[in-house]
């Protein structure tokens, strides 16, 4: 998980143009992330290529290519002083190598894209989100490189708290960096068979500014939370679209929400969140326990 | 065509006045031939089962097949909402009113009553009395297991596919639409209403008054009430006025309480006779009931009494097609209305299996504890369940440590599911008869829960549970063939949507990964891009 200082940072290389993309925003990120060492992974998808791609020599002079290749691209940004390590492997599954080397290098972020028009299926980030326990950091292409507007989405979990804290912290670490919090209210419709809807909408207003105030209180916390309803749409689409009304560079939330019973699993909002559009990078924080210590 | 009328009410006139009309005309019918009505009922319910019940049974498996014929389809992938529709509910909290939507009165009344009566009167001869409990829990899982949910699921469908892909109105007559085209709003569409709502009416009074005679019957026991028609005409009026207290006083958070509620006791019930029951058996019964049900589901589900005529099905099988069809108006709403975002595919193999499975636990558990008492020599049960069918839950709740509190519990759970299906059901009858109007007077929904209340009271006094079936066995009958006319018309409505789709798929070139490894090797120029 990201920490204040030298974090391990693993870069998901595909060789598509959204490559470029990943290290010129975390170039730009540079005044807020403390970075210790990075590692930029391209795993060679062997079951896609014919078998003459197969031959060992073949092999070494993809592999080498595709070093020279990410090299060049990190030429005339500012990571290339930082302390780096470019690896290319030919695991069976991809997520099996990002896995490995996210566990054996210690990594805090994961940096993946979240392609919107680009070519690719954008399952690789999905299944990656699902298994990594370092955070995840998502780039859409048409990301503004620079983000000055942080929205923190608070669901009164426990990752909460850390939601608030990071955005906070990245907000003042840029020059004229804003920083504001939203909560997504949604009704349980089936409890409500026969109510109208202005019914509904106060007795959920009742029930958010309880849990807000309670959650203030508990992290002794002064800012403002907006409550934002999401009536008809799934939780993810809201918050989407309030950042984009709002025109967010960045959304940080937890990985799962405060469903008890959701909990096994990973939540239905960050699920939800890779089938919508978005122009804002997406940072979901998953680690909690090591920041509670 | 929604109007003002008396009291403001906002209605559709020709459905809500022919609704109404014929209701009173047969509660009229009921008092005025009282000395004769039970009589009429037996024999009415004679002439249709024993004339009719293959159409049932040929309407429910049609219906099964016709389901999973659309989950594995070309069909299965359409999206209902339209393909960027999302699920408004997670997986995990559809599955939760999924399984709410399967708890009702009926697993109260039934769940010990009918295996032990399987038993007792078994439907085939069979000569060994552990064959007879397998085949009294294969019946049982039969009536509540993958065929009643495959007429919630096809109805609920049909509602959420032309409601959220075709924007019509959430009503009866929109499914229709590619069958009958602009004929929907003329009387072709009033008649589908009216009889969905008729249907509604009596399948929601047929579970109101065997919800009141187990209550009354729990009474009984627990502080020794009268066990007469008048207790439980008292007994419906005042449960069917707390349901509409919380509608009118705004006394919204009892709605949830009670939503919540009944989930928690039917589970804790559920938990206490399985912990306090024979354990061990149940698990084992479990895994096998499932597994000789669907082993056997073929045979038992076409199974027609052809030969023997002994006129069981009549009383069992084809009473229970006929009420799940007067049912799917008012559980098809509420499932349409949580399943939007869901492919068919999802929506079918949710709606079937997931409700399906714990209804057959319950069975077990409750069913499967009463046979097992009975094959280790307790003959008592089968003397509870002959003398009186609504008291036997209790009579076996006896028979189990904790009883009182057992008891307490169970009178609870039947009143709360009775205020349940009295509030959501006199909603969906409002909201057909309204055409589809969302915001009706308070006023209008008090009123169906009362009319509902009193079809109720005057059927338990026309004849008691004789009545009740055959008031459903009626109303199912043309609901069945409108079930089946409405798939017919789905097909086509999916046809069409699948039709569309294909048209939009657009021809994408993907760039190959091959394609960029190639490029890498070509070139010189590592950082050269391919477009």
């Amino acid at each position: 998980m990201i920490t204040k200082d030298n974090n391990n940072v693993l870069i998901a290389m595909d060789m598509s143009e959204m490559d470029q993309v990943l290290v010129n925003y975390l170039s730009g990120l540079l005044d807020v992330l403390s970075i210790n060492k990075l590692f930029f992974l391209h795993n060679i998808r062997l079951r896609e290529l014919p078998s003459e791609f197969k031959h060992p020599s073949t092999l070494s002079k993809i592999k080498e290519r595709v070093k020279e290749r990410i090299m060049r691209q990190l030429k005339d940004v500012r990571l290339a002083s930082i302390s780096h390590e470019i690896l290319v492997e030919t695991a069976e599954f991809s997520e099996n190598a990002f896995d490995q080397i996210a566990k054996h290098e210690r990594i805090d972020l994961v940096i993946l894209g979240n392609k919107q028009h680009l070519e690719g299926s954008g399952a690789l980030s999905q299944k990656l989100t699902r298994l990594l326990s370092s955070d995840i950091l998502l780039v859409p292409e048409t990301v503004f490189i620079q983000p000055k507007r942080i929205l923190g989405t608070i669901d009164f979990s426990k990752y909460s708290n850390r939601v608030y804290t990071l955005g906070e912290a990245f907000s003042k670490g840029i020059p004229d960096g804003r920083f504001s919090c939203i909560h997504v209210a949604k009704a349980p419709v089936h409890f409500f068979l026969g109510l109208n809807q202005s019914e509904i909408n106060r007795l959920l207003q009742e029930e958010t500014e309880a849990k807000k105030s309670k959650w203030l209180r508990q992290y002794q916390i002064e800012g403002k939370i907006e409550t934002v309803r999401a009536d008809g749409k799934h939780i993810a689409s809201a918050i989407l679209a309030h950042a984009q009304n709002y025109k967010m560079d960045m959304i940080i939330m937890g990985v799962k929400g405060s469903s008890s019973l959701t909990n096994l699993f990973v939540g239905g909002v960050t699920n939800e969140i890779f089938h919508h559009e978005t122009n804002a990078a997406i940072l979901i924080l998953k680690d909690y326990k090591v920041e509670q210590n | 065509m929604v109007k003002k009328s008396i009291l403001n009410f906002k209605i559709n006139p020709p459905v809500f006045y022919c609704t109404i009309g014929f209701v009173f005309l047969s509660i009229l019918l009921c008092l005025i031939f009282k000395d004769s009505v039970d009589e009429w009922f037996t024999r009415t319910q004679y002439i249709i089962t024993d004339n009719l019940g293959w159409f049932f049974i040929i309407t429910v498996n049609t219906i099964l097949g016709f389901c999973l014929y659309l989950a594995f389809s070309k069909f299965g992938n359409i999206r209902l909402g339209g393909e960027e529709a999302e699920p408004e509910f997670s997986t995990v909290s559809w599955f939760a009113m999924l399984f709410s939507a399967g708890m009702g009165i009926g697993i109260m009344f039934f769940s010990v009553a009918e295996p032990v009566s399987h038993f007792a009167n078994p439907p085939r001869e069979v000569l060994d009395s552990s064959r007879k409990a397998i085949q009294a829990m294969e019946y049982t899982s039969l009536h509540w297991g993958l065929h009643a949910w495959a007429i919630y699921s096809i109805v609920g469908l049909a509602l959420a596919f032309f409601s959220f892909n075709h924007g019509l109105p959430l009503t009866f007559r929109s499914l229709f639409y590619p069958f009958l085209g602009e004929k929907i709003h003329g009387w072709w569409g009033h008649a589908i209403d009216i009889f969905s709502a008729i249907a509604t009416l009596f399948g929601l009074s047929t579970s109101l008054g065997l919800g009141v005679q187990q209550m009354n019957a729990g009474l009984h026991y627990l502080f020794d009430w009268n066990m007469a028609i008048s207790t439980q005409g008292i007994l419906i009026f005042v449960v069917t006025s707390i349901a509409t207290l919380s509608v009118v006083s705004g006394l919204d958070k009892g709605v949830k309480l009670l939503s919540n509620g009944n989930m928690v006791l039917a589970f804790l019930l559920m938990l206490l006779i399985f912990c306090l029951g024979p354990t061990l058996s149940i698990l084992k019964s479990f895994v096998q009931n499932v597994g000789t049900y669907l082993a056997n589901l073929v045979e038992i589900s076409t199974w027609n009494d052809a030969y023997q005529e002994s006129g069981w099905q009549n009383k069992w099988t084809v009473f229970y097609w006929a009420w799940w069809i007067a049912w799917s108006p008012f559980v098809g709403s509420f499932i349409a209305r949580i399943s939007k975002g869901r492919t068919i595919k999802e929506f079918v193999l949710g709606v079937l299996l997931i409700p399906a499975l714990l209804t057959l636990l319950w069975m077990t558990i409750f069913g499967g504890t009463a046979l097992h008492m009975i094959l280790h020599g307790d003959l008592s049960m089968i003397t509870a369940v002959n003398d009186n069918i609504s008291t036997a839950l209790f009579v076996f709740l006896q028979k189990i440590p904790l009883t009182a509190i057992l008891s307490t519990i169970a009178v609870c759970l039947v009143a709360f599911f009775f205020i349940t299906s009295s509030d959501s059901g006199s909603l969906v009858v409002d909201n057909i008869t309204s055409g589809g109007k969302e915001h009706t007077p308070a006023l209008q929904r008090v009123f169906w829960a009362f009319l509902q209340g009193g079809i109720a009271i005057v059927l338990l006094w026309g004849g008691g549970l004789n009545a009740l079936q055959t008031a459903v066995i009626i109303a199912g009958l043309p609901f069945a063939m409108i079930i089946l006319l409405m798939c017919y018309s789905l097909l086509k409505g999916l046809s069409e949507a699948h039709r569309k789709q294909l048209k939009k798929q657009r021809l994408h070139q993907e760039k190959s990964y091959k394609e960029i490894v190639q490029g890498l090797l070509d070139s010189n120029d590592p950082i050269h891009d391919r477009e």
